[in-house]
């Protein structure tokens, strides 16, 4: 059977602390929280783009990881599961998160006020942030977790659950559509 | 955010944790999960022969095109049940080349196995009965790969996979050609037209609603 493993470098006492976690015990639980703590704060931080929305992820994450424990199987690597649990409470904040708005937006409330510092700066915020959207999402996060949060593509691959020749590719087509979209931004007239 | 208020927060979340800390089973490795499911396996690719019966020219091959080629498509199935096992744990995901192999594999054992049933005992559907035999070849083996395929399904998307749709796929497409394996020997016509049409849509349909299923499943859970 043919695959690929990017995790093999991850730290082998992961998987120890995980397989303590999984019998019981706290301690395992603490030196997996340490561990894994920094990388996932960032991580939320570059899908959600908000340190503060990132916090609030960093627990339910969390809280999934305990809640599905279980199914992590002993020997397997860590990281790649843990990262698709936080993914996937991501996108379940981001779909509620969705329903609120438009249940807000049907009842007619205003979400648009935004603490404003200079109208430049905001229009190139806006602009940055609405070409980051336009770029697909596995190319974005693989974009920001290397550019912005400084990741080496061997740790943005196993974050992922790719290979390290996967992450540069993404992070490069991602690269390219931002420069095609705000260059085309800019030529609009 | 204060980094009083940080760890407060983390300290709630660990109290919650601790708390609730007790030893859970882990979930069982993609191969072990592989070999739980062989005696299913087995069974459905028996199940259409022992319940409806050999095609009545089935004297006509040898045991070994007859039961070996059944086994052979049974051991693919197997082999692809634990490819889908495997594609569900985030990190051991499965290759390109071993997805094309998977594909390869499966569409030239499909083919061949047809084309030496046609070779040997050709026959065909009867004048104006294609309709009452395509039907039949299509629902009948997705009403039995659908137990397999939805058992393979759920005990896949435990493991969290990262491409849910690309899992019950693989799950799906194993139950397809389980149950083909066995109705191949009930199914008394050979004609390719029919097997394609017909025995292979199905496999497709069971692939397509493992895949839709684990997506839904996945959706689900995240709510």
């Amino acid at each position: 059977m043919v695959t690929r493993n990017p995790s093999d470098e991850e730290d082998p006492n992961l998987r120890e602390f995980m397989a303590g976690y999984q019998a019981g015990r706290a301690d395992a639980f603490d030196h997996l929280y340490s561990a894994l703590v920094a990388d996932l704060k960032a991580y939320l931080t570059a899908l959600s783009r908000d340190s503060a929305r990132a916090d609030d992820l960093l627990q339910d994450t969390f809280v999934q990881i305990h809640r599905s424990r279980a199914s992590h199987i002993p020997g397997h690597p860590v990281r790649p599961w843990v990262f698709a649990i936080a993914k996937r409470t991501y996108l379940m904040y981001q779909r509620g998160a969705s329903r609120r708005l438009r249940r807000e937006s049907d009842a007619g409330i205003n979400m648009t006020a935004t603490p404003i510092s200079t109208q430049g700066q905001l229009d190139a915020r806006h602009q940055v942030e609405g070409a980051l959207r336009q770029v697909s999402s596995d190319r974005r996060q693989a974009f920001l977790l290397h550019h912005l949060f400084g990741f080496s593509f061997k740790e943005v691959a196993a974050k992922l659950g790719i290979n390290p020749g996967a992450a540069k590719i993404r992070s490069s087509r991602a690269s390219q559509d931002l420069r095609k979209i705000l260059g085309d931004d800019h030529d609009a007239p | 955010m204060t980094r009083h208020s940080e760890w407060r927060r983390g300290m709630d979340l660990r109290a919650h944790i601790v708390d609730s800390l007790t030893p859970v089973r882990p979930l069982a490795s993609p191969l072990r999960r592989t070999w739980l499911m062989v005696p299913s396996g087995v069974l459905l690719a028996a199940t259409a022969p022992l319940l409806g019966g050999t095609r009545q020219d089935l004297s006509a091959y040898s045991p070994l095109i007859t039961w070996g080629l059944t086994g052979l498509q049974a051991l693919l199935g197997i082999w692809i049940l634990g490819l889908g096992f495997r594609e569900a744990v985030p990190g051991k995901n499965v290759s390109r080349p071993a997805l094309v192999l998977a594909s390869t594999l499966s569409v030239a054992l499909l083919v061949g196995i047809t084309l030496v049933t046609d070779a040997i005992s050709p026959t065909v559907v009867p004048a104006g009965r294609e309709w009452p035999f395509w039907i039949e070849c299509v629902i009948g083996p997705m009403v039995l790969g659908a137990p397999f395929m939805l058992v393979a399904t759920l005990m896949a998307i435990r493991a969290f996979p990262t491409r849910p749709a690309l899992t019950g796929g693989l799950c799906g497409l194993s139950a397809g050609i389980l149950a083909d394996a066995g109705w191949r020997l009930g199914c008394f016509v050979s004609s390719p037209g029919h097997v394609v049409g017909s025995h292979d849509l199905a496999i497709v349909g069971l692939a397509a609603a493992g895949s839709l299923m684990a997506v839904l499943i996945d959706a689900r859970r995240w709510r």
